[in-house]
């Protein structure tokens, strides 16, 4: 088996080819193709509003398979790069956001790139680790307004673990400084486009039915003997917190990623990654709890990665969750790799046997799904 | 703390001190939050008065295994403890919702004594009590006169019991028995549960159990004994009915959105992987996963407030760290009833998820002593992460918990005393009782009373059963009731002179020296003469509920 293992570059080969067949189908059968399409954000700054062609969409999702397969090859070997290349490939979730041109697809790409750069630079790979993060850093601040707060984030996440000479390098910041500045000069210069599109993205506590609901909760309260603890317990900053902290805690929830609960595209009844994987993916969380020191980079970066589908009105935000992807294709990814190498008691064997049979089951009952159902529960959404 | 719980009386005097506390918190005001009783409540309350002066329910069935109260066929438990709670008190709302008060009062002290079963520390019992006793889906579920905490209790008991018998004592084999198999006359959730639970206890405590056989059989052979009378009642009455209204295959959302007609007919293959059956098994999957869901756990969980808006979830915010603290010490820490916990907490979900309904946290109850198993774990485990931590910190996090916890526990009394009374009056069929008294006292002066079963602030889309609460507040003679003509024609039913029916004004204008009970849905209130119109009846949040209208 392991043979088979150390023939990484047909493995690859095979995965993108079930990707692009996978694709193929989904878009033959599925008229999405390029309804999530968006300008950059610096285009909409300078009031532009060409789209990024669908093509951009597909190499970057080539890349982001590729680069993911490299990182977990690094990180945990090539089982795991192998494994979690598979998962982006074949998911769901990747399939419709590609097709639908979703921003957030290529804006991993870059994320992606970010992280290789970071890996480059502890690895001593000076100058391509520097490159990488210079042109990923503008590639992410350029093309979407809410990655001026998940660099920051993710540079302060990571930041015990980077190699500080990264900070030192009056070339590293210079360039910086030099390839951002046409950026912020044009945020200078357009501040109302910048507050609208911050207003767009950031629409967490645009929610009217909370705000009327705390006005509701505090006139109920008023006509009673409890007002002055009401304006202690009620006020609408401690409502919006709450409403910031429960957003945040619902990208947790599994049901987010294994169901449907949540809708792909607003209608699709695929679930973004199937529902068998839960079983790989818990037994890899629970394993990376006792690989702390090799899996502690990924867990720091995730509340980072959150901050998009946090902020959204309504989240969690699938298209905006594509950006954490990784971790949980990695974790599954771990989740079979210590399943082969740990002693199997019946109950484990069980487990994982029915977690394989259920991942067949639903990808079978998904392909056709595509074809007979998804065309009409589209049309529906369509109608509404 | 380990050093003052060391002795067993003081353990359990700490016990009942928590569960003094807790029972002030489910029997203060008992009769008047919820600010009504429900539509089950009334009919579980009269069918229980009908048996304390029959023994036959409002039907005439005598002492029945299923009571068909409004045609959803409860489970007997609970309405035989009313009847006793009303042989003492008589026939009122405390009366309905006592018997839950008690015994979920009495569980906070099981609680501990399981926990200190399951985690063999005596910490543990008390953090563990002491979270049930403050906890708002306990005190809800507590507080209401419904099955689901007389099932919860006992199957908390069974466990108890369970876990005692592995010591090898016959008397823990009959209490299991007992407890076990009675909470499945309790609640319907628990005749799915408690026979898996059962089958898991077996499975994951094999080895020991091999060495008390003799209590195992007289366990297995008891629960045989006793589960006979329900799996015939289940098998060949009406029982059924209920699961099959209930099940998941009836779901609106299922056929609405997931298993909508298909492009093409599909043949072969396809057929097969296309199906429908499929599909739902998925879409249970779905269902039982949403339990995870914060906004279940956290946020509106309880439905004590409006749909959008902040109320209480079936755990409180301050509660998230505890969660995953517990989770974490779960796996990682050496937990001898670890998989017993899991297996709960899995098998516990799956009745609630087999059913049409969004979240329950009616049905989903029965996770409740999983749950806080979990918290409760989470709780010491944390605390001695913190002590170990210096001074400064240690105080820091403290101080930000304890600001915490006072907040959530401020918000939880602000929803459940001012908040849940004014926006879900309506749920709870608010006005109801005053309309009725009021008819009642008029009750001489007209031929008929007309009572409209459909009501409703935003449109006429709830349904009441207002017969019920007619029997119920005018405590009719059971006896006299179950003798008594019933006029049934179409969708109107009627006995003496009251008379369940939709209020049609075009023609009921005419129909004279009658009395109309309605909602404001019932009647043009702009057109009416005032002198008709006898009394308004509102609800909590002064939005008005229900009219009453004579025509003379």
């Amino acid at each position: 088996m392991k043979s088979y293992f150390n023939k990484i570059p047909f493995f690859l080969i095979t995965i993108t080819v079930i990707g692009v067949l996978l694709r193929i189908y989904t878009l033959y059968f599925l008229r999405i193709d390029n309804i999530n399409l968006a300008p950059p954000f610096f285009l909409e700054l300078i009031n532009k509003t060409q789209v990024l062609p669908p093509a951009v969409i597909y190499i970057s999702s080539l890349a982001n398979l590729l680069i993911i397969f490299w990182l977990g090859q690094k990180l945990f070997g090539s089982r795991v790069g192998i494994l979690a290349a598979f998962l982006y490939s074949s998911s769901p979730w990747i399939i419709y956001a590609d097709i639908s041109g979703s921003i957030y697809i290529f804006l991993l790409l870059w994320l992606l790139s970010f992280f290789v750069g970071i890996v480059s630079v502890q690895a001593s790979k000076w100058y391509i680790g520097m490159f990488l993060i210079l042109i990923s850093t503008a590639f992410l601040l350029y093309d979407s307004l809410l990655m001026l707060f998940v660099l920051p984030a993710l540079f302060l996440s990571i930041y015990p673990y980077l190699n500080k000479n990264l900070f030192r390098s009056k070339f590293f910041i210079m360039s910086l400084v030099i390839i951002l500045l046409p950026l912020f000069l044009a945020m200078l210069k357009n501040l109302t486009g910048v507050k609208n599109i911050l207003n767009n993205e950031v629409s967490l506590f645009s929610n009217v039915g909370l705000l009327n609901a705390v006005n509701q909760f505090r006139g109920e309260t008023d006509q009673t003997n409890l007002a002055v603890v009401a304006k202690l317990a009620e006020n609408r900053y401690l409502y919006f917190t709450k409403h910031a902290i429960l957003n945040f805690l619902k990208n947790f929830a599994p049901v987010v990623y294994f169901t449907s609960e949540f809708k792909l595209l607003n209608f699709s009844f695929s679930p973004p990654i199937l529902f068998g994987f839960i079983i790989p993916f818990f037994w890899g969380l629970r394993k990376s709890l006792n690989l702390l020191k090799r899996t502690k980079f990924l867990l720091l970066i995730i509340p980072a990665l959150l901050i998009p589908s946090t902020v959204s009105k309504s989240a969690p935000d699938l298209l905006r969750l594509i950006i954490v992807s990784p971790v949980i294709f990695y974790a599954i990814a771990l989740g079979f790799e210590h399943y082969d190498q740990t002693p199997k008691t019946p109950a484990l064997r069980v487990l994982f046997t029915s977690a394989v049979l259920l991942v067949i089951l639903q990808s079978l009952v998904t392909v056709v799904d595509i074809s007979l159902r998804e065309p009409v529960r589209f049309m529906q959404i369509l109608g509404k | 703390m380990s050093k003052l719980l060391e002795s067993r009386m003081t353990l359990i005097l700490v016990l009942l001190i928590i569960t003094l506390l807790g029972g002030i918190l489910r029997l203060t005001y008992l009769d008047k939050n919820p600010v009504s009783l429900s539509v089950d409540e009334a009919s579980i309350g009269y069918n229980a008065y009908s048996i304390l002066k029959t023994g036959k329910d409002e039907y005439g069935n005598f002492l029945p295994l299923s009571f068909k109260s409004l045609g959803d066929y409860k489970p007997p438990l609970y309405t035989y403890l009313v009847a006793v709670s009303e042989g003492v008190f008589g026939l009122n709302e405390f009366s309905v919702r006592l018997p839950s008060a008690i015994i979920g009062t009495f569980s906070i002290f099981l609680s501990g004594l399981l926990l200190l079963l399951l985690f063999g520390e005596k910490r543990y019992a008390v953090v563990g009590s002491l979270l049930v006793a403050i906890s708002a889906w306990h005190i809800h579920i507590s507080r209401l006169g419904w099955e689901y905490m007389t099932g919860t209790s006992l199957v908390v008991a069974g466990a108890f019991s369970l876990l005692k018998m592995l010591g090898g004592k016959w008397y823990w084999s009959v209490t299991a028995a007992l407890a076990l198999v009675l909470s499945m006359y309790a609640y319907h959730a628990q005749r799915l549960f408690v026979p898996l639970f059962i089958l898991s206890f077996l499975i994951l405590y094999r080895n020991q159990l091999i060495k008390i056989k003799k209590q195992v059989l007289i366990f297995l052979v008891l629960c045989a004994i006793l589960v006979t009378p329900l799996f015939l009642s289940v098998l060949l009455g009406p029982d059924k009915t209920r699961a099959q209204m209930t099940f998941i295959t009836k779901d609106v959302d299922f056929h609405r959105y997931v298993a909508v007609s298909p492009a093409y007919q599909p043949v072969g293959i396809s057929a097969f992987f296309g199906s429908e059956y499929l599909l739902l098994f998925f879409y249970w999957a779905r269902k039982l996963l949403a339990y995870f869901q914060p906004s279940f756990l956290f946020s509106n969980g309880l439905l004590l407030t409006v749909t959008g808006s902040y109320g209480l979830g079936v755990l409180y915010l301050f509660q998230v760290p505890l969660l995953i603290a517990g989770l974490v010490a779960l796996f990682k820490k050496h937990i001898t009833h670890r998989k017993l916990i899991i297996s709960w907490m899995l098998l516990g979900l799956l009745p609630a998820s087999l059913t049409i309904n969004e979240q329950h946290y009616g049905r989903s109850f029965i996770i409740f002593p999983a749950l806080i198993a979990i918290v409760t774990l989470g709780t010491v485990y944390l605390w001695d992460v913190i002590s170990k931590l210096k001074v400064f910190y240690r105080s820091a996090i403290v101080v930000i918990f304890t600001g915490l916890i006072i907040w959530n526990l401020i918000e939880a009394v602000l929803i459940y005393s001012i908040h849940f009374p004014r926006q879900k009056g309506e749920d709870f069929m608010e006005g109801t009782k005053q309309s009725v008294q009021y008819a009642l006292t008029l009750k001489d002066q007209y031929q008929d009373i007309i009572f409209d079963p459909v009501r409703g602030i935003d449109g006429p889309f709830i349904v009441n059963a207002p017969h019920i609460y007619v029997l119920f507040y005018s405590q009719y003679d059971p006896a006299a009731y179950l003798k008594i003509p019933k006029r049934i024609e179409g969708e109107s039913y009627g006995f003496d002179k009251f008379t369940i029916r939709k209020i049609d004004w075009v023609k009921d204008q005419y129909k004279e020296h009658t009395l109309f009970v309605g909602s404001p849905w019932s009647f043009p209130l702009n057109s009416l003469s005032q002198e008709k119109i006898l009394k308004k009846i509102y609800l909590s949040n002064g939005k008005l509920a229900l009219v009453i209208v004579a025509n003379d």
